[in-house]
């Protein structure tokens, strides 16, 4: 749970961070966490990492900005035959999230867009049809989004497959779990389990059954998405909304304080991403900087 | 330029570069043995520790090197680092500097007792 939490954290740090050094950083808290034994101990340790990462949230420890996006080559489009994006690492941004809730909720929960949980805060990818785009790795989630409607084939569900074991293999912040996964799903595979899966949803909804049996995380999915995903950014209005409606919402912190005996107590429900929120993040935890022990809450 | 990233040498830095002077070690290697040669008053974070990491790698003042079989670590994949001739040319840069501040100190007179 605590290495959870932590894990959690690292999304208040630049994408290109986590991206190099988020397993790294992962490893360490496990050591430490690991080799620091009793409730002194791990107070400290609470404390040291969140003192770290206030100050690196506000200062020195950024990354380069470049785009953390790239293209993996092999994606393509099977002419009017329904196709499958893949979003790999990196969950879209706030602009994205904001217009595939839109249409989320124009088609009346026809067109469900499943995404992670709210992004870290990259620039998102643009997928175009039957291309595959990469993004922030190590991160948890996965998201898979179809851009037509209609049956899909045998090309098409092996297509997917791989891209999901690619996406695993890659990014998936337990190399352990992955293989179990991986392992799964060509069991899967061989014994002709998808043979008969040709509605884009039930085989989205299947391989995340199949996905969170075996890893038992419920952030990880496969989604499907009825409507063709837009191949161009939202646009300044899309931003402009999302980052008022960010605001409004104080970054999903909801309650910052000191209780008594000097424990922190956060509740937060929500990972805004790092362009918008690095401040009020860091003020966060700043505000706690000398407490000795912490409690988050979180939905 | 890269090289002001480093300059002036931050404290982390510092005692990384003085962490892998005497042997090659990966991250939380690096993190304990800055934590024993500061007695402790030192503790880098994750961020602070990678971050200045990839600062000296892109200042090629230390390098990454092919993991080390670490059986007391178990099987994860770490990466190891070591200390290239330029980090400790800039070890010993600083280390000169700090004598330099030092000396000045003392003449001042600014210390007590022990210190003098």
């Amino acid at each position: 749970m605590s290495e959870k939490i932590y894990a959690c954290l690292l999304h208040l740090l630049a994408p290109q961070f986590q991206r190099e050094y988020g397993k790294d950083a992962i490893q360490l808290f496990r050591d430490r966490y690991r080799d620091e034994l009793g409730f002194i101990a791990k107070l400290r340790l609470w404390v040291d990492l969140l003192t770290d990462l206030a100050i690196c949230a506000t200062r020195d420890c950024q990354f380069g900005n470049h785009m953390l996006i790239r293209r993996m080559p092999g994606g393509h489009r099977f002419g009017r035959i329904p196709s499958f994006q893949t979003v790999r690492g990196e969950p879209p941004d706030s602009a994205a999230l904001l217009l595939g809730g839109l249409f989320s909720l124009v088609a009346l929960g026809t067109l469900p867009l499943l995404i992670g949980h709210g992004g870290n805060g990259g620039r998102p990818t643009q997928p175009r049809n039957g291309q595959v785009a990469a993004a922030s790795p190590r991160n948890t989630h996965l998201a898979l989004m179809s851009a037509l409607v209609g049956a899909i084939g045998p090309a098409e569900r092996k297509r997917v497959i791989d891209s999901v074991i690619a996406n695993l293999r890659e990014h998936y912040v337990y190399p352990n779990v992955a293989r179990k996964m991986i392992d799964a799903l060509l069991t899967h595979e061989r014994n002709e389990d998808y043979e008969k899966e040709t509605d884009g949803a039930a085989f989205a909804a299947l391989l995340t059954k199949q996905l969170q049996d075996v890893s038992h995380d419920l952030h990880l999915r496969v989604a499907f998405s009825a409507a063709e995903v837009p191949d161009h950014p939202p646009g300044p209005e899309g931003d402009a909304r999302f980052r008022s409606m960010l605001k409004r919402e104080n970054c999903g912190f909801r309650k910052v304080e000191v209780l008594p005996h000097n424990i922190g107590y956060v509740k937060f429900d929500g990972f805004g991403p790092l362009s918008l929120c690095r401040d009020t993040g860091a003020a966060a935890m700043q505000f706690l900087a000398h407490v000795e022990g912490l409690i988050f809450v979180s939905l | 330029m890269p090289k002001q990233k480093l300059k002036p040498l931050p404290s982390a830095a510092f005692h990384i570069l003085l962490s892998l002077a005497g042997q090659d070690l990966h991250g939380y290697g690096i993190m304990r043995q800055v934590a024993e040669q500061t007695g402790g008053r030192m503790r880098l974070g994750p961020g602070t520790l990678y971050s200045s990491i990839q600062s000296l790698l892109e200042e090629r003042l230390i390098e990454e090197i092919e993991p080390l079989a670490d059986k007391k670590l178990g099987d994860e994949r770490r990466r190891y680092y070591r200390l290239t001739t330029a980090g400790r040319q800039l070890a010993r840069a600083e280390a000169d500097r700090l004598a330099d501040l030092l000396r000045i100190a003392r003449e001042k007179k600014i210390f007590r007792g022990d210190y003098v």
